[in-house]
């Protein structure tokens, strides 16, 4: 910035802090319509107080799309993965992957995000590679479909370390999901895979994209979340970039998403976390300048500062990471990158821009392979569309498929001792030492999960209180998902994961906001 | 022989407690330890 500019700069920002409090809150919410908004604020310093700004010596984190292809067929893909799927585009081979993962560790990362595609279409590479990086310390978020998502892959996962696996559900009822995901089945698949998930002890995040098809059925996505036991929801309008860039109406509105949450939460408390976050996938074009934490590497070994930024600096195979890296430092600010950014007045300057991140070649700032190619004019595999179904009956099948799968999971007591009567039990976790008091029901339901299921709590509480089976169903959920969260139960086979926060690694847009 | 009645209920809690760096007895409203 020149010294005018910022001597401008300065001058408006201590006008804006002398604005009333509530103006100041009405330019934010602007900002979220409007980009030029969002960059004056940005560059006038409303911006997170630890945002970076000049990309650090090494690397904090890496985002690794292990492959271009995936089994389903999103209309919305921000990665443009069915084109890709169909073109049959070339990726590194095993073992350049696995070198990239080992420079990565030498860089010093301390988290990754492990994607596609859909990346269990390569197994044992995308399960060698998260092992790899957990051994190491490293934490990672593995996106997923969920359709590959077998006991193996589950106990392989559930042994590791700080691996949150995020797993995409669209819809309360296999209709919505398969016709969102444009393959049938694949919702039964996702409830599964979050399922034996969940069983293994993994961190799940569940990360629902919205739809004008599917958004009355967010409540209702959420209440059946709840019932399953995930403890994360990602609820994301979406991001118009790749696929969801060739057209298509996208919009949704994101208060009545707000409100949806709102109501969740005057409902079940806080017992299931959920992020609301924006999906216009404007933060990067808001945030302009903002220096990169972080790399990315595509399938092809290209590497970029991040999913919104369609602009390559050299190939992690063929220069090695360090010198992508290097390459990223010195020229993140390039008046293209700029220049892009400052284009972009509104979120839906992003897909008319000439330059769509995923839809088109990625622009060398600093090299690439050259071996990405523009999905403008691509043929992209048609949807299959779900067959068609009375909904309220298929809703009605939904729900009872969730309670079934929840109904059988397995828990045990983590390490503890207790004490007390019948009526008032003190529990010592004997991990941290910390104290908890359940009534005479919570009891009864933490002896019931003692090697028991949800089922077993549910019929313990009907035994002993002669209540109704809704009442002992709904409260045997309830408590379930309390002792979970308080640690006193964990699923049976858990060795101790926990959830990892997502951060700098994932699409800037897709980043919790609240 | 007549049938157990069955126990009166409310639904389940799980309380954390803040000890306040006192022995859960204490907390709890016995007096393991006198405050102070």
């Amino acid at each position: 910035m020149s010294p005018r500019a910022s001597r401008r700069s300065r001058q408006t920002a201590s006008r804006l802090r002398l604005l009333p409090a509530s103006s100041s809150a009405s330019a934010i919410r602007q900002s979220e319509q409007s980009f030029t908004w969002g960059r004056l604020l940005w560059r006038l310093g409303r911006r997170p107080p630890r945002a970076l700004t000049q990309p650090p010596e090494r690397p904090i984190g890496a985002k690794l799309e292990l492959t271009y292809a995936c089994n389903l067929r999103c209309g919305f893909c921000y990665t443009d993965s069915p084109r890709h799927t169909l073109q049959r585009t070339p990726e590194l081979s095993d073992e350049e992957w696995r070198e990239v993962v080992r420079q990565s560790l030498d860089l010093g990362i301390v988290e990754a995000v492990v994607t596609g595609g859909e990346p269990f279409l390569r197994r044992e590479l995308t399960l060698g590679v998260i092992e790899d990086l957990a051994a190491a310390g490293v934490g990672v978020t593995l996106n997923t479909n969920g359709w590959f998502v077998d006991e193996e892959v589950a106990r392989r996962l559930g042994v590791l370390r700080g691996v949150t696996a995020h797993v995409s559900l669209d819809g309360a009822r296999a209709g919505l999901h398969d016709g969102s995901r444009g393959v049938p089945g694949s919702w039964r698949r996702a409830i599964e895979g979050i399922d034996a998930l969940l069983g293994a002890g993994v961190g799940v995040c569940v990360v629902h994209v919205v739809t004008p098809a599917n958004a009355s059925a967010v409540p209702e996505l959420l209440e059946q979340m709840w019932a399953l036991g995930v403890p994360w929801v990602r609820v994301t309008p979406v991001v118009v970039t790749g696929a969801a860039a060739r057209g298509g109406d996208w919009h949704v509105s994101r208060k009545a998403l707000g409100e949806a949450v709102d109501e969740f939460r005057r409902r079940r408390g806080s017992a299931m976390r959920i992020v609301l976050q924006p999906g216009t996938g404007g933060d990067i074009s808001l945030q302009g300048r903002q220096a990169p934490g972080s790399y990315l590497v595509r399938p092809n070994g290209d590497v970029r500062p991040d999913s919104m930024r369609p602009f390559s600096f050299g190939n992690a195979a063929g220069d090695g990471v360090a010198a992508c890296w290097a390459a990223i430092r010195g020229g993140w600010d390039d008046e293209r990158i700029n220049r892009w950014a400052d284009s972009m007045k509104k979120p839906g300057d992003l897909a008319k821009s000439d330059l769509v991140a995923y839809l088109d070649e990625e622009v060398p700032v600093a090299g690439g392979s050259g071996t990405s190619s523009s999905g403008r004019q691509a043929k992209v595999p048609a949807p299959t569309p779900p067959k068609s179904v009375d909904p309220s009956e298929e809703l009605r099948d939904a729900r009872e498929k969730v309670h079934s799968l929840a109904a059988r999971r397995r828990y045990r007591h983590a390490p503890l001792r207790w004490s007390g009567s019948a009526r008032q039990r003190f529990v010592r976790l004997t991990g941290d030492g910390s104290y908890l008091r359940l009534n005479e029901s919570g009891g009864v339901v933490m002896d019931a999960l003692d090697g028991g299921t949800l089922a077993d709590a549910e019929s313990a509480l009907r035994t002993r209180f002669g209540i109704d089976a809704e009442r002992a169903r709904q409260d045997a959920m309830a408590a379930t998902r309390d002792l979970v969260n308080k640690r006193i139960v964990m699923a049976a086979d858990a060795s101790g994961s926990f959830p990892v926060e997502p951060g700098t690694t994932d699409l800037p847009g897709l980043e919790p906001s609240g | 022989m007549s049938e157990k009645q069955p126990e009166p209920y409310e639904a389940p809690s799980v309380e954390e407690i803040d000890t306040g760096g006192y022995p859960i007895s204490t907390a709890a409203g016995t007096s393991l330890q006198i405050p102070g």
